[in-house]
């Protein structure tokens, strides 16, 4: 891709993330949670599916999102939603909240600063702004940007991972759409795609104490859905039975 | 990444390969034993069609060579504090599929590959490790050959055994499919590394019963290694993750030109037909 600035760059991010008429889109995820721990193999703890809601308004240098999503745990080899959970460290059975909220939140990212998460600080060290790579294959455009750094958590407990001191967080993700429609200035909103890391300093809080310092990583895709898309969707139906409320207030919101 | 069983790329995994190698009992080439059976999986009537749609993303379900360019970076993950991107990578990762029968494939894969700068982009020769503030010669890649087959019985190996971990997962969303390939090893080998790649392509072209393979394929490889030797951490905790993609290609003619340039002067036999691909080991 051929940027003439780190503004064009923002702007063709900002429409394969959102729809920069202001209306809402909507993006589904499905991701693995994967937890270590010192000396024994990586494990696969659950899965998750997501959906997040969110719209986008870009003025001069500044990309402004604001989002929510609400998802679900599954079991780690099943679509089944987790209602308790074996501690795979003590073996303690325990109940868990098989679903979760995040947001309402907003986050800006600018063309040539990091990107600043609402609730928490982002230190900028390890962070590369803009440092995006844009690869072409075939028709398709692929993008891989990176954002890292030590997560603060405003408040205890604001975090669905419990965080009790800074949190070293680093997100990678890998995001790719029709060249085409990349190109096509027209489009206020590109059809797009991403595949994610996000690698974390913490053992989830939620799966209990495992007993030494561990750490976890979250892999997985999304795929970008407009509301036509996204009412058609049985992941969403699924996802509504259990937040139909929530995705209601957003669309008010 | 073992390279073992994951055909993806090849990022500093030479001391697990021979691991592998060493507790697999050197039988690279026969279908895993504890393999689950096979049956219908995410989008598929059945294990063989699954099998089918598993080469042609990955690779080709016909005879002859697929290759990806890939490029990424290296980061060192150490508890407690940010990950850290240490360098960058460039390399060449070349397939040749034999169909051997209905359902039975082998796959041998080579890779050639550097390291670079984060700064420069440039080949690196020697790396200050910023963890250890140690100037190290750099090691750069070249793996394989190495061979396996693919069955619907070894696809899938869901049960913990010994050695290894395999998880293979599918989605179909708006268009595009997503592979997640997993191979984690489980068994008493130092380093514990989890090989994490993705493959995405058109669901159209893996639904087309015309077609031999899907043109296109990104792989992105997420896995985790234990430390290279040659950046001499020791026992340091903390452990290397990558993140790379790589692009299935139409042809050599496609890769690079300073890659391939690279590889035809280091490692000329990459380039050649698998006649020429001798055991590095």
């Amino acid at each position: 891709m051929d940027f003439k600035t780190p503004t064009d760059q923002l702007r063709a991010h900002a429409r394969m993330l959102a729809n920069l008429d202001g209306s809402f889109v909507y993006w589904m995820h499905f991701a693995q949670i994967y937890g270590e721990l010192p000396g024994r193999p990586v494990m696969l703890l659950a899965q998750t599916q997501t959906c997040a809601i969110l719209s986008a308004r870009l003025e001069k240098n500044e990309l402004r999102v604001a989002y929510r999503e609400a998802g679900i745990y599954l079991t780690p080899d099943s679509d089944q939603p987790i209602s308790e959970y074996r501690n795979p460290v003590s073996g303690k059975l325990a109940k868990v909240e098989g679903s979760f909220r995040e947001g309402p939140a907003v986050y800006t990212r600018t063309a040539t600063k990091d990107m600043i998460i609402g609730n928490t600080e982002l230190d900028p060290r390890g962070s590369r702004p803009m440092g995006w790579t844009w690869h072409s294959s075939g028709p398709r455009v692929w993008m891989i940007n990176q954002d890292a750094g030590i997560f603060v958590p405003a408040k205890p407990d604001s975090e669905n991972l419990q965080a009790r001191e800074p949190l070293g967080g680093q997100i990678l993700q890998t995001w790719h759409a029709d060249r085409r429609d990349v190109e096509n200035a027209k489009l206020t909103s590109v059809p797009s795609f991403k595949n994610y890391v996000v690698t974390l300093s913490a053992w989830p809080a939620w799966l209990g104490d495992p007993g030494a310092r561990g750490s976890a990583f979250i892999r997985g895709m999304g795929a970008k859905l407009n509301a036509q898309q996204v009412v058609k969707s049985p992941e969403f139906t699924r996802l509504s039975k259990i937040h139909g409320d929530f995705f209601a207030q957003a669309k008010r919101a | 990444m073992s390279d073992l069983c994951n055909p993806g790329t090849a990022m500093d995994r030479r001391q697990v390969t021979k691991l592998m190698v060493m507790v697999s009992g050197g039988m690279a080439l026969a279908p895993f034993a504890g393999a689950t059976a096979a049956g219908a999986a995410e989008g598929f009537k059945d294990g063989a069609e699954e099998l089918l749609a598993f080469m042609k993303l990955q690779s080709r379900a016909d005879t002859g060579y697929t290759n990806y360019a890939n490029v990424g970076t290296v980061y060192a993950a150490v508890p407690g504090r940010a990950p850290l991107a240490l360098y960058g990578y460039e390399g060449l990762l070349r397939f040749y599929t034999r169909v051997l029968g209905p359902n039975h494939y082998e796959v041998t894969f080579i890779e050639a590959g550097t390291y670079l700068d984060l700064a420069t982009g440039n080949r690196m020769d020697s790396f200050k490790n910023p963890l250890t503030g140690v100037s190290n010669a750099v090691d750069h890649i070249v793996e394989g050959p190495m061979s396996w087959q693919w069955t619907v019985e070894n696809l899938k190996v869901k049960t913990p055994f010994p050695i290894l971990q395999r998880r293979v997962e599918w989605q179909h969303l708006a268009g595009e499919s997503w592979l997640y390939f997993d191979n984690i090893l489980t068994g008493e080998v130092p380093g514990l590394p989890a090989a994490l790649v993705t493959h995405v392509g058109s669901t159209a072209q893996l639904r087309d019963r015309s077609r031999n393979r899907v043109d296109n394929t990104v792989l992105i490889d997420s896995s985790i290694n234990p430390w290279a030797p040659w950046l001499k951490m020791g026992d340091a905790p903390g452990r290397l993750s990558t993140a790379v993609i790589g692009r299935k290609l139409g042809s050599l003619a496609e890769a690079p030109d300073r890659l391939m340039k690279y590889i035809a002067a280091s490692h000329p036999k990459v380039l050649e037909g698998i006649e020429a691909w001798k055991p590095a080991r």
